[in-house]
């Protein structure tokens, strides 16, 4: 806002002289003040001239409201009401001399009545500007109040393409929308402003139509797209594409038009765009749906039956639902009918061939229509009774023959005879009262108003009299469920029975409807009643029944006492119910070994031979064929043994225990002694212990007894002896061994003075006993048990004597392996003799080979490296390898075939032989072979040639030698391979005895006379052949 | 090559002179029956056989597969002795009695009777057939003694070294320091080993001798075998060394008795000495692998 403020400018001018002439003092502000506004800045400076220097301006009376007078003269403020006609008048007085009479000064005052006209405030009075749209002309004009007109007008923050005239209208086109702040702002004549802001919208370019309608393939599109805003509009697609075979345009309108025949079908997302010349754009995304063109599918109808329900289906494809099917031509079958659904149904009546049109519209109301012929037959003539029922001589028959197909009415006829008194309708009905009775076969037939026939046989069957059946009841079971039925024939149902006289087995009862007698029966015996049927003709049939009730068959044994190995055993098993003969057997588990089940009996006997608990289930089948299990559990118990065979000796004074003890039979035992024990002690009779302190030397025999709970008993007589105190103080004497030292020193007890001591019975072989010391010492020879009493006697003259087994077993030597194993031919290997555990004693043994040729005889060179066939050995005890000295032992196999023994003997340091039984062997196969050529030398002499071979053949015999000799090149040799037999000169030497010594070593010597040059021979190969096979060549040069 | 006439050979084989013996692996002296008794059989298959009567008792015996030297015990006349000759032991007049050792050539075809008493040596060639002697004194009695094949030179041990004499009584000494272990010709050669404290060593030519070191490690005893491609040694340490004079390789044995000694008894058969003797250890290098074999012990239990 401008303000415009009057500027009054008052120039004063002061004059310097101090005493200058006073001029008349008077306002020089006119007295009309310029106009003010109310709610303006007002600002007049009031002026005077003349008098003295200091103007003192003060109002009279009243300002106009919201002005105020300075004593400078200043008149300011802004007017708070407006006056124009008459404006505001007031009085302002200015005096000099600042008001203040003073020497030098004689204040003037003057007085002066100004008006002041205050019009109202500059208002633009617009409330608001009028909503605009992009590219379309705009007109706005803005009006103001108050201030002095004429007005001018401005705008800032227009829209582009819109301006304010001066005079206060805004006009013009934009493109662009929104909204947009604009200040207006209005000047009086009096450059005073007032301005206004305001929101001016400019709507866009829009397309309003929000959807386009469906299409048909093959039916012509139509549709018109609109907008709001904008002029001289085209319309275009801006994204998608048209449904093939549209097209957009631009009407004259300016509207969009959609138009053309679609040729596919679905659906087209289309983005159209409308555009305006002034560059306004508009876009919208609207569907087109192209469905296919509505058609019926249905080429052809099923045909129908008279009589019959049919039921046709119509379909089409295509269109837009929903689908109304109609018949536009044509009749439908009498009887049929066409639902707007397409569904053709009903029963037609009347034969014959009926064409009729078929229409189905759609909801865009495209139609399709077709014409179809329904073949309407008339279905054969068909008997559908499938069967007559019997009847009964006697019993009123009636049955209703029936046929379908063809057309009613029917007629029927008998083409056969009637069981006697029956007789056929022409309805069909067979009717009458049976006089006989029998199988009868008869035909019907069956005509239609068509003349259509249809005939069928049947077997009637006309049974007898009403009787009971059933000849008699099966026998029941107590507790056992029964159920019988009785049986009747010639009735007509329904059957009733009761039971006319006697009564059921209790605990069964008889059904009234179904003749079935069922139930569990509760008490064995026979029951005789007789019931009676009667059928729907009150036919009655009577019989007399009898049902045997059996009590139930079953083990009463389950459970057996139990037995003892080694005592007979013998239970016989109860059964309850059944009929003899029963049949006994085992079916599960297993009898205890020697036991036995009697098939017949059933008597489980004999003589356990094992103890243990043993289950087993036994199986009883009766004369009936019932069967009836029980399993059964049989404890047998080991033999009651009294296992303390032996007391230890009690001396007289001290105290003595030993409990006895048994095995076998079933605890608890109880114990008891008969025969004379030692005064001083007791048994006690539970827990079988001997105890208390023996008073008299002697030796006692009794015979103690033991006895189970099932008062099995065992019994043994045993001997204590009660000594006086002396005693031999060993209870048993120690286990020797064949071969190895043994010393025992027996000492005694209760000694005084010197012992001399004593033996009975033979020491074993090797042992001696020195009465002197109680030793017992030497080395057993021989093993066994002997019995040998020991006594003693001191210097007090008491003794004591006990016996003793002394047992001497024998040695026992681990697994002895001599090696080795196996030889080569002509080998030395070494010998050894391991023990596969320590050595039990320090053994010496002897090591002994044998050797037999394969041929028969010896061959010395089989020895041991030491010399000889003997070689000795030792092994400390704990060790288990044998020694043979510093220089070990070998075994020279040399090269005779056949076959090394070795064997081995053992003794103990105190030379007791210990040699296992059989003695440890090992046997050696030296086996046959090719002879071995070992060395070849080959001589020369002016015309002889000798070859010298030398070698070992273990069969100890060589056939021939082929000797190849090897010429000098270029020379010609004739006869360079020979065989020479050989067999008598080896033979020869073999047999000499001579040759033993050799083993099967020899030298071969073959000499050659040479006709020629002989050496023109420069070498020479042998091979030897025996019997076992070909010798490896070698070769010697001459 | 000269090309020969064509000729016919016919190679007859006398059936009838076809003999077959039993091989005799080689004699050896048994000390304690101041006798030779033969190994029959083969190296590994053997035993030893009787004691060889030949009406004398010996106090010292060289052998060979074919004759044996020996002294005397009675009057200490040196006999030839062939086991299968009519008189097996032929008194040789040309050596005076009394000698104190033999040692053979590695052939057999030269000795030397050793008298220590006198430090005089009986070289003798031309064995068994035609026998040589010559007589050398010498100023001390050797420790080691050696001959060669062919009785071209002798070897001998002096306290001031090692002497060479050839027939042509011309002497000069080997310019090898040492107290020498073992000394031996090779077979057919006049290449001398030497065994000492230092090692084994090869003197090629001992006319103009060329030394060689074959071994370092103290030498205690050695034997060469007779086709000159193998020595064996005893070295300090009891281990036998089978050294191959073609490629200088050696080969380690443990012998199966601590052995005091070694000796060639033929060809490639070898005796270890030991304290007991008891079997008699042979190292027969004949095969493609050296082994050790036994002769069993004699007992008079054996057969």
């Amino acid at each position: 806002m401008r303000l415009r403020v009057a500027w009054l400018v008052l120039f004063y001018l002061c004059s310097q002289s101090s005493r200058a002439q006073v001029s008349p003092l008077n306002f020089i502000t006119p007295a009309t003040l310029p106009e003010a506004m109310v709610s303006s800045t007002y600002t007049v400076q009031l002026q005077a001239s003349g008098g003295q220097p200091g103007y003192v301006f003060a109002a009279e009376d009243a300002l106009p409201p919201g002005l105020s007078l300075s004593p400078a003269g200043l008149l300011s403020g802004r007017p708070l009401q407006a006056r124009e006609d008459p404006p505001f008048s007031f009085t302002v007085r200015v005096t000099d001399c600042n008001g203040v009479a003073a020497t030098a000064c004689r204040p003037q005052s003057v007085t002066r009545r100004f008006t002041l006209v205050v019009v109202p405030a500059l208002t633009i009075t617009n409330p608001s500007l009028a909503e605009g749209a992009a590219c379309q002309n705009y007109s706005q004009t803005m009006s103001a109040t108050g201030g002095r007109s004429p007005y001018r007008w401005s705008a800032s923050n227009l829209p582009p393409g819109l301006s304010m005239s001066s005079a206060g209208t805004i006009s013009g086109m934009t493109a662009q929308s929104g909204q947009f702040n604009v200040r207006i702002q209005v000047e009086d004549s009096r450059e005073r402003f007032a301005t206004r802001d305001y929101v001016l919208t400019i709507q866009p370019l829009r397309i309003t139509t929000t959807s386009l309608p469906g299409g048909v393939v093959g039916v012509a599109y139509n549709a018109t797209l609109t907008s709001t805003g904008g002029s001289r509009l085209s319309w275009s697609v801006a994204g998608g594409s048209l449904p093939p075979g549209l097209g957009l345009s631009t009407t004259a309108t300016g509207a969009g038009l959609v138009s053309g025949t679609p040729t596919t079908a679905g659906t087209f997302n289309t983005t159209y765009r409308v555009s305006d010349a002034a560059g306004c754009q508009a876009t919208a995304s609207l569907p087109i749906v192209i469905q296919q063109r509505l058609q019926i599918t249905t080429s052809s109808i099923n045909p129908a039956q008279v009589g019959a329900s049919y039921t046709q289906t119509f379909t089409a494809t295509g269109g837009t639902p929903p689908l109304a099917w109609s018949v536009t031509a044509g009749n439908l079958p009498p009887g049929l009918s066409l639902s707007t659904a397409g569904v053709l149904s009903g029963v037609p009546t009347t034969a014959g061939n009926y064409t009729f049109t078929i229409t189905v519209r759609d909801g865009r109301e495209q139609v399709d229509s077709r014409s179809f012929t329904l073949s309407v037959s008339v279905a054969s003539l068909e008997i559908t009774t499938e069967s007559l029922a019997p009847g009964a001589v006697g019993r009123p028959y009636q049955q209703n023959l029936s046929a379908t197909g063809g057309v009613t009415p029917y007629r029927w006829v008998a083409l056969t005879a009637l069981p006697p008194g029956l007789s056929f309708g022409a309805d069909g009905v067979i009717s009458g009262t049976p006089t006989q009775a029998g199988s009868f076969s008869v035909s019907f037939r069956v005509s239609d108003a068509s003349n259509q026939t249809a005939t069928r046989s049947y077997v009637l069957l006309v049974t007898g009299a009403f009787t009971i059946t059933t000849p008699a009841l099966s026998t029941g079971l107590v507790n056992a469920n029964y159920n019988q039925t009785i049986s009747t024939t010639g009735g007509r149902s329904p059957i009733t029975f009761q039971v006319l006289s006697g009564s059921l087995p209790p605990g069964l009862s008889l059904s009234p409807t179904t003749g079935a007698i069922t139930g569990v029966a509760t008490q064995a015996g026979e029951f005789t009643f007789t019931i009676r049927a009667v059928d729907a003709d009150q036919q009655m049939a009577e019989r007399t029944f009898t049902i045997t009730i059996q009590g139930q068959f079953r083990i009463t044994t389950d459970a057996l006492p139990t037995g003892e190995v080694g005592t007979t055993y013998n239970v016989t098993l109860a059964v309850t119910g059944g009929r003899s003969p029963f049949s006994w057997s085992v079916v599960e588990g297993a009898l205890p070994s020697g036991l036995g089940l009697n098939p017949t009996t059933g008597v489980l006997s004999g003589v356990p031979g094992t103890a243990g608990r043993f289950t087993f289930t036994v199986q009883v089948v009766d004369a009936g064929g019932q069967t009836a299990r029980q399993p059964l559990t049989v404890l047998i118990v080991a033999r009651l043994t009294l296992e303390t065979d032996a007391l230890p000796r009690a001396v007289a004074g001290a105290f003595y225990t030993q409990t006895f003890q048994a095995t076998g039979g079933e605890p608890p035992y109880r114990w008891s002694i008969s025969g004379e024990t030692p005064p001083g002690l007791s048994l006690d009779l539970t827990s079988g212990v001997l105890s208390g302190t023996p008073s008299r030397v002697g030796s006692y025999r009794f015979t103690v007894q033991v006895q189970d709970r099932a008062n099995r008993s065992a019994s043994r007589s045993l001997v204590l002896d009660v000594s006086s105190g002396l005693t031999i103080s060993l209870e048993n004497l120690p286990v020797a061994t064949v071969g190895l030292d043994y010393r025992v020193s027996l000492t005694a007890s209760g000694v005084t003075g010197a012992l001399t001591w004593s033996i009975s019975g033979s020491l074993p072989d090797g042992l001696t006993f020195n009465s002197a010391t109680g030793v017992i010492s030497g080395t057993p020879r021989a093993s066994g048990a002997f019995p040998i009493t020991i006594s003693v006697r001191d210097a007090s003259g008491a003794s004591d004597s006990r016996s003793f087994s002394l047992q001497v077993n024998p040695l026992v030597l681990p697994a002895i392996v001599i090696s080795p194993e196996n030889v080569e031919l002509a080998g030395q290997p070494a010998v050894s003799i391991t023990f596969r555990a320590p050595a039990p004693a320090t053994l010496t043994g002897t090591l002994t080979l044998s050797f037999t040729a394969e041929g028969g005889g010896d061959n010395p060179q089989v020895q041991f490296s030491s010399g000889g066939r003997t070689a000795t050995f030792t092994i400390p005890a704990g060790q288990t390898q044998a020694s043979f000295g510093a220089s070990g032992l070998s075994l020279q196999v040399s090269n005779v075939a056949g076959v090394i023994t070795l064997t081995t003997r053992l003794s103990t340091a105190a030379g007791v032989d210990v040699t296992p039984s059989p003695a440890p062997t090992r046997t050696l196969q030296i086996p046959r072979s090719a002879p071995v050529i070992t060395a070849i030398t080959a001589r020369r002499s002016a015309n002889a040639l000798t070859v010298e071979v030398v070698g070992y053949s273990s069969t100890r015999e060589v056939a021939t030698a082929e000797v190849q000799f090897t010429a000098a090149p270029g020379s010609n040799v004739q006869g360079t391979s020979l065989t020479v037999p050989v067999t008598t000169a080896f033979s020869t030497w073999y047999q000499d005895s001579r040759s033993r010594e050799f083993g099967s070593a020899f030298t071969l010597t073959l000499p050659f006379t040479v006709s020629g040059d002989a050496s023109a021979i420069t070498g020479v190969s042998v091979t030897l052949v025996n019997g076992a096979g070909r010798s490896t060549p070698r070769s010697a040069n001459f | 090559m000269k090309r020969c006439a064509v000729f016919l050979l016919a190679l007859t084989a006398l059936l009838a002179q076809n003999s077959v013996e039993g091989p005799i692996t080689a004699w050896i002296w048994d000390r304690e029956a101041a006798g030779i008794r033969p190994i029959l059989g083969l190296p590994g298959a053997s035993v030893f056989g009787e004691l060889l009567d030949c009406g004398v008792r010996f106090t010292t015996v060289a052998t060979t597969r074919r004759f044996s030297l020996g002294v005397a015990a009675e009057d200490g006349q040196a006999y030839l002795i062939r086991p299968f000759a009519a008189a097996k032991a032929a008194p040789l007049a040309q050596i005076p009695p009394g000698a104190s050792r033999i040692v053979l050539s590695p052939s057999g075809d030269s000795a030397a009777f050793l008298y220590e008493d006198s430090h005089r040596i009986s070289w003798v060639s031309g064995l068994p057939e035609r026998v040589e002697v010559r007589h050398y004194n010498l100023e001390n009695t050797p420790s080691k003694l050696a001959v060669s094949d062919g009785g071209a030179f002798l070897a001998v041990s002096l306290p001031d070294g090692l002497h060479i004499l050839d027939r042509e009584s011309n002497r000069w000494k080997l310019g090898h320091e040492g107290v020498l272990a073992a000394l031996e010709f090779l077979h057919g050669s006049h290449d001398l080993l030497l065994g000492d404290e230092r090692g084994l060593w090869l003197i090629r030519n001992v006319r103009n001798p060329d030394h060689a070191m074959l071994l370092d490690t103290p030498i205690r005893a050695l034997a060469a075998a007779a086709d000159r491609s193998q020595v064996v040694a005893l070295d300090s340490e009891a281990r036998l060394l089978l050294f191959q004079l073609s490629d200088r390789t050696v080969r380690l044995m443990t012998p199966p008795v601590e052995p005091s000694g070694l000796s060639r008894l033929e060809g490639h058969l070898f005796r270890i000495h030991s304290l007991r003797d008891e079997p008699m250890w042979l190292l027969d290098l004949s095969g493609p692998e050296p082994r050790m074999a036994f002769v069993p012990a004699r007992k008079t239990d054996a057969l």
